[in-house]
């Protein structure tokens, strides 16, 4: 089965591949199946696509992601190509030659998943009671906090809290890691936090955004790992710094390894850890291959973009 | 020389164009709202049909100019004519109305080529009314469509959340 | 307040719209269509696409108001749109309703908005004689 992206911009052309993948699925048992870019084993993009030369140098670099151009000709410089308009004998010659590609691949560089970042201590055991079904409380044997996972809210006690800050003594208590104890409560001592006034309700993935960004030395980091944003964090909840919003977008179109990430000259370590802890926390950080991002064919000119945020938001703004 | 640059917000009728606009604009926003005769009475009494415009000066050169498109799709021929030339666009969608995925899907369709070529920024309204399809299901659906864009609930009213959208944006177009 | 589905203003319109284009060889073809956008009735031949032509007739008028607004000259009459085959003729019947008329003569803007105002003051006139009959909603 390969998994195939149909990037087509013309809506028409798009249905009618869809059309024929589907014709295919009945003649062949483990023909294509349709999936997203970051999931695919190959694209199928027009040679009018904005991106398409990028995706053409990406392949010849890295030989990751399956270009396959779909045009009236083939000129003869790409490697995968599907003529128009696809039929299934087209579609199935290209399905051969992927799949013998992919054999070959996998004999000459089998490439091993890894964790790209990874909880310790305690938060492994807060991240994955976050992502059961119960009833938990954290605590520390002086500050206790409960979580219903279920529904994905926590009642935190309001001196721990500011807004949508951590005060200082939450900080001190995520960081006091020996003494820090998950577990499972019943559900009664929840509701009897949640409706206590010293209690503030709190949408557990904005606790758990403030865990992970709050804790990062709880976390391991395979900086060698390519790791994408399975979508943007929702910035409208969450505490966020503007590099954030650009780490987000540099994420959610392409998987880079935390080394590639330090290397961008706007990048600091001080600001990427704390950020990739809090994406593992909330669960949003997924490993991948090294997909290269499509861009935009108009670049916009970073003196507008400047003007822009200074004027909105300052020069000083982080 | 004196440069003017624009972005467009667009969506569904009473998701919070205008208001967005007006949050942001130096001057009252300019506005060609008319009495309604169909079922947008429901929700409001005049509409936008040719566009809303505000204005944010950058500096002594420079105009960020705010354009607010109809929301209604037999206005789309006016959504190509604002588009054009603009960084990117806002794509609000009101959470209320019955449908709001094949809401998005309108746009992110009409939009298609314009957004290859810059960005879009997706802002969900009205949530308190209705938190279904929750953040997760745009998404889920945007993944589909390979467009990774930026999802927010958002109040059209609160200058902070409209900000996200513009600085969002600004990220974007800052690592493209 | 008796309010008139769209079928019965439309039935209300033809009328007017049939003495436009039938009385006056200059006009080619004329719209009623509401100020936001939904076409009411027509008189026209061909395959003009009316419905886009009526929500851009709308979009038109608006933009024309605000400008004239903008510019501190009150209303917006009317709006010409010319090319080397004729004229398009835009202009405000009352706060609800837009006439869009069409000629194919080089030569026939005058007659065009002549023939035009007189059908759009009729109309006008007709819906405020009674004034329970409220149009388009």
């Amino acid at each position: 089965m390969v998994k195939l992206a149909i990037r087509l911009f013309d809506r028409s052309e798009s249905s009618h591949v869809e059309m024929v993948v589907r014709q295919l699925h009945n003649r062949v048992k483990d023909g294509f199946l349709l999936t997203s870019v970051a999931e695919a084993d190959a694209i199928l993009i027009s040679p009018n696509d904005p991106g398409f030369e990028t995706l053409l140098n990406a392949r010849k670099s890295a030989a990751e992601k399956c270009p396959v151009v779909y045009s009236d000709a083939n000129t003869g410089r790409y490697g995968f190509f599907l003529s128009k308009p696809a039929t299934t004998a087209g579609l199935l010659k290209l399905l051969e030659q992927l799949e013998r590609f992919a054999a070959d691949r996998t004999q000459s560089n089998p490439v091993p998943r890894k964790r790209a970042v990874t909880p310790n201590g305690y938060v492994t055991a807060v991240v994955e009671a976050a992502a059961g079904q119960g009833y938990f409380c954290i605590g520390n044997g002086q500050d206790s906090l409960y979580l219903n996972a279920q529904k994905r809210k926590a009642a935190v006690p309001v001196y721990l809290v500011s807004g949508k800050q951590l005060a200082s003594r939450f900080a001190a208590l995520i960081k006091s890691s020996p003494t820090v104890a998950v577990k499972p409560c019943p559900a009664v001592d929840y509701e009897e936090a949640a409706s206590d006034s010293d209690f503030q309700p709190m949408d557990l993935d904005l606790l758990l955004w403030l865990l992970g960004a709050n804790s990062h030395s709880r976390f391991d980091i395979a900086t060698d790992q390519p790791f994408r944003l399975k979508n943007w964090p929702d910035f409208a909840r969450l505490p966020y710094k503007r590099v954030y919003l650009k780490l987000a977008a540099l994420l959610s179109g392409q998987a880079m390894t935390y080394t590639q990430l330090l290397n961008r000259p706007d990048v600091t370590d001080e600001d990427l850890r704390p950020f990739v802890c809090a994406c593992a926390a909330i669960g949003l950080l997924e490993e991948s291959e090294p997909v290269i991002a499509v861009s935009p064919a108009r670049s916009t000119n970073k003196k507008t973009i400047e003007k822009i945020i200074t004027r909105f938001f300052g020069r000083s703004r982080g | 020389m004196e440069e003017s640059i624009k972005i467009v917000f667009t969506g569904t009728v009473g998701a919070g164009k205008t208001a967005a606009i007006r949050t942001l604009s130096d001057i009252p926003v300019v506005s060609t709202d008319v009495d309604v005769t169909d079922e947008v009475k429901a929700i409001k009494d005049t509409t936008t049909v040719a566009m809303d415009y505000g204005e944010v000066a950058l500096d002594e050169q420079t105009t960020l100019a705010l354009y607010g498109t109809p929301g209604q799709e037999r206005f789309r021929y006016m959504w190509e004519i604002l588009s054009a030339g603009a960084l990117g666009v806002i794509i609000m969608i009101d959470n209320s109305r019955p449908d709001p995925i094949s809401d998005l899907d309108i746009y992110l369709e009409n939009f298609a080529p314009f957004i290859a070529e810059s960005c879009a920024v997706v802002a969900v309204t009205h949530s308190d009314i209705s938190d279904s399809p929750s953040l997760q299901d745009f998404h889920r659906y945007l993944g589909s469509k390979q467009m990774p864009c930026p999802v927010f609930q958002v109040d059209a009213r609160d200058r902070e959340q409209v900000l996200l959208l513009i600085d969002s944006m600004m990220a974007i177009l800052d690592v493209a | 307040m008796a309010k008139l589905s769209k079928e019965a203003v439309a039935q209300l319109l033809e009328p007017y719209l049939d003495d436009l284009v039938e009385r006056h060889d200059v006009v080619d073809g004329a719209l009623v269509v509401t100020a936001d956008g939904h076409l009411l009735a027509k008189k026209m031949d061909g395959d003009t696409s009316v419905k886009r032509l009526a929500t851009m007739g709308s979009s038109l008028m608006s933009l024309g108001t605000t400008i004239t607004g903008e510019l501190k000259m009150g209303g917006c009459r009317n709006i010409i749109v010319e090319n080397e085959s004729g004229f398009a003729a835009f202009m405000n019947i009352n706060q609800k309703l837009v006439l869009v008329s069409l000629t194919n003569s080089p030569n026939g803007l005058g007659m065009l908005l002549s023939a035009s105002r007189a059908c759009s003051t009729a109309i006008a006139k007709r819906f405020n004689e009674n004034k329970t009959d409220k149009p388009g909603e």
